[in-house]
């Protein structure tokens, strides 16, 4: 308890410190005692602290004059350590139940948590890749459906059916070059758990490969070109266009899509994507059709952010690690 | 960033000379230094970001104009900071009155603070991430014990325990850094 008393004893002397205009005197500090009085001087001065934000806008401002080209062309560092281009961003009622889903039937390893079940922010590894469980009760779900490539299709399959998850198809083996099932997780996102019989590996093909089930997907893959410099890796179409199958790499990942169909309908999806400069790739984006669900902004956790709709209902979430400079 | 030796720093001066582009190295190295010798005289906000972005532009500017006499890039950079405080004090005191005396142009005998303080702010960037948050939103963007809780989703006993813990680590590397001394 005697901490807790000083950390609130220097919390109002921090508070008094911010309220005034001029510096504090330096004899204010001896007033409190002992190791709180030297808190506060450190804190005094840290009051002409430079915003963060501030210290990137100069820093862009200048570089809007000469220096942009050059630092764009170097810069490396755009992504979170731990993150592809593209992270699920699985938004969903349950969010607390889900993790513990996934830790339970994928191996889901928690990286980050914030929250709690009314609001909560969780990271996971699964395999090579980040997942995002963002939600709680009184969140709009977002479910997606995932590629989840593994060594055993069919034990992974029953863990996550004994888990908790409602099966949509039972392990088979596809003619197109796969041993495939398929499961909803209690989130309502679907999870295509496959081994590929070729074992030779698809550069940027990560363990989680986020799924797509346009409605016009010719269409879908010409605005993920526009918006975002996507390149066709693959695809599969009949001659009159209707696309089996396609993988598409966006930066050092890979997305998929098959033409909605059948049971595989479109899902309202969120994608959290790591692009180099946000301002110019969402800009970019909305010139491509795109509409704009938030303006580039620096959030609090170090990434700047802005959001774009696509007209197939999903949302991208476009961020650039800003990191420490 | 760290420190530079004199030859980088010339190395980094001739690049930036050469090619604009480069100067984001040298923004990047001196960024703090020029803050906290404004903010150490200055003590509002936002006249010292209004005077930080005027010596960096300036620097920009002008760069190819500076030549290498010996003394540290800074030391230039300070010269046009002080020229700066001074013409916005003239400028004010000719609003306000005609009598107040010339302001001080000098660089001025009061580096070791400013260093100091340089010192901190550069502390704060070392600081455990969710430590380090904590320090600039409060700090850096003034905002309230409350608001913070909102933004990191935390609560506010948190919050005020990771201020509390991140001014610790700063008064300790203070310490560190003074004993080096």
């Amino acid at each position: 308890m005697a901490e807790r008393s000083i950390i609130d004893q220097l919390d109002d002397a921090v508070t008094a410190l911010l309220a005034q205009r001029e510096p504090a005197p330096a004899e204010a500090a001896s007033e409190i005692g002992g190791e709180l009085a030297e808190l506060v001087v450190v804190a005094r001065e840290l009051r002409g602290l430079p915003s963060e934000q501030f210290r990137a806008t100069l820093k862009e401002q200048l570089g809007g004059k000469y220096m942009s080209t050059a630092m764009r062309e170097t810069k490396s560092n755009f992504k979170r350590p731990g993150f592809h281009t593209i992270t699920p961003h699985l938004m969903v009622k349950p969010a607390v139940e889900l993790v513990d889903f996934l830790k339970q039937a994928f191996g889901a390893v928690e990286a980050l948590r914030y929250g709690s079940a009314d609001g909560l922010h969780c990271e996971v590894k699964i395999g090579d890749s980040t997942v995002l469980i963002v939600g709680g009760p009184t969140f709009d779900p977002h479910p997606a459906a995932m590629h989840f490539y593994v060594p055993d299709v069919d034990e992974v399959y029953a863990r996550a059916v004994a888990a908790g998850a409602t099966s949509l198809a039972a392990p088979s083996d596809q003619e197109y070059g796969e041993r495939i099932a398929a499961v909803k997780d209690i989130g309502g996102n679907e999870w295509y758990i496959a081994k590929r019989f070729d074992p030779t590996p698809i550069q940027d093909l990560h363990t989680v490969t986020v799924y797509f089930h346009p409605v016009g997907a010719p269409k879908f893959i010409t605005f993920l070109e526009n918006a975002f410099g996507a390149q066709v890796v693959e695809r599969h179409q009949s001659p009159e266009g209707f696309v089996y199958h396609a993988k598409v790499r966006l930066g050092d990942s890979i997305v998929e899509m098959g033409e909605a169909h059948d049971q595989w309908q479109p899902m309202q999806s969120a994608i959290y994507m790591y692009v180099e400069d946000v301002d110019a790739v969402y800009k970019q984006a909305l010139s491509a059709g795109g509409t704009s669900a938030s303006e580039p902004t620096n959030q609090p956790y170090g990434d700047r952010t802005a959001s774009i709709k696509d007209e197939f209902g999903n949302t991208w979430q476009l961020a650039t690690w800003q990191g420490r400079v | 960033m760290s420190r530079v030796t004199e030859s980088e720093e010339r190395a980094l001066i001739e690049a930036a000379q050469n090619d604009p582009g480069r100067f984001a190295e040298l923004y990047e190295l001196n960024f703090h230094r020029v803050y906290a010798y404004i903010a150490c005289r200055i003590h509002d906000r936002s006249e010292t970001q209004d005077l930080a972005a005027h010596v960096f532009q300036q620097a920009l500017a002008n760069i190819g104009k500076f030549k290498w006499r010996g003394a540290p890039f800074i030391t230039w950079l300070y010269r046009i900071a002080a020229n700066a405080i001074a013409d916005q004090a003239r400028k004010k005191s000719r609003e306000l009155t005609e009598t107040e005396g010339a302001a001080d142009t000098s660089v001025a005998s009061d580096l070791e603070q400013v260093e100091r303080r340089a010192r901190l702010f550069r502390a704060v960037e070392a600081l455990p991430e969710d430590q380090r948050k904590v320090i600039i939103l409060r700090f850096g963007e003034e905002k309230s014990i409350r608001e913070i809780a909102s933004d990191l989703n935390r609560s506010e006993g948190a919050i005020k325990q990771l201020q509390f813990r991140g001014l610790e680590n700063l008064r300790a590397r203070l310490r560190e850094e003074a004993e080096l001394k």
